[in-house]
């Protein structure tokens, strides 16, 4: 079992990290990645020219690392690996990489699902949206909230 | 008293600033001192969503606060 979480201040590249993932997944049966991406317009579809996210010295990695290491003990997974971005993020690029690898698919789905559900209303991040408009503060929705809650039924 | 924003608080109140605080209070002593003394910030540190963090910990506003403490301030936190 690994359980690695990384905050990573400059750009990272997600493919390295299921590289990474997929090395410590031999004999596993399936790995499943998500990787989310700044958008180039936000919801109204007005341009954007960046995200920023702030976070905090101490909480911030600890957020990652809880987060992670309670997708491995609630699933049948053998390996967890998430890394997320702070700072100024240009349109395009990762803001975050979640991958789980397992025995089986079911349980590596599952646990990308929640460790996104979780990052996304409890990762210590501060995030906005910067473009021609102005800046943006960005929270959970209530939706992200109900998705997160899920996984406590 | 050092007390710490974060999010769209900080956009309102600085990263940082030094507050006076005489004798014993709670947390909701300093968002009250806050509020006071910076007015444009009254609503946002009165919002019930944000959370304060002493020693790393989050705590309730009824925390006491002790001398020396740092009180952090968080709006909503959000990855992804």
């Amino acid at each position: 079992m690994t359980i690695v979480a990384h905050l990573h201040e400059q750009a990272f590249d997600p493919a390295a990290e299921l590289a990474q993932l997929t090395r410590s997944a031999q004999g596993d049966g399936a790995i499943v990645s998500f990787v989310g991406l700044a958008r180039r317009a936000d919801k109204k579809g007005q341009p954007l020219d960046r995200l920023v996210l702030d976070h905090h010295p101490l909480l911030t990695a600890e957020s990652l690392r809880r987060i992670a290491a309670q997708a491995a003990e609630k699933f049948e997974v053998s390996h967890i690996r998430v890394a997320h971005r702070s700072g100024s993020i240009a349109p395009g690029e990762p803001i975050v990489f979640a991958g789980a690898a397992a025995a089986h698919r079911k349980a590596a789905f599952e646990a990308a699902d929640y460790l996104m559900d979780r990052l996304k209303t409890e990762a210590v991040f501060w995030k906005r949206e910067e473009g021609p408009g102005g800046r943006h503060w960005i929270e959970p929705t209530k939706a992200d909230y109900s998705a997160r809650a899920r996984w406590d039924r | 008293m050092i007390v710490k924003f974060y999010g769209r608080l900080a956009d309102v109140l600085g990263s940082e600033r030094e507050v006076d605080i005489a004798g014993p209070c709670t947390v909701e002593d300093v968002r009250r001192l806050v509020a006071r003394t910076w007015p444009d910030a009254e609503h946002a540190i009165a919002d019930g969503k944000v959370r304060a963090c002493i020693h790393d910990r989050i705590v309730a506003d009824a925390h006491s606060v002790a001398p020396g403490d740092c009180v952090e301030f968080f709006p909503p936190v959000s990855g992804g």
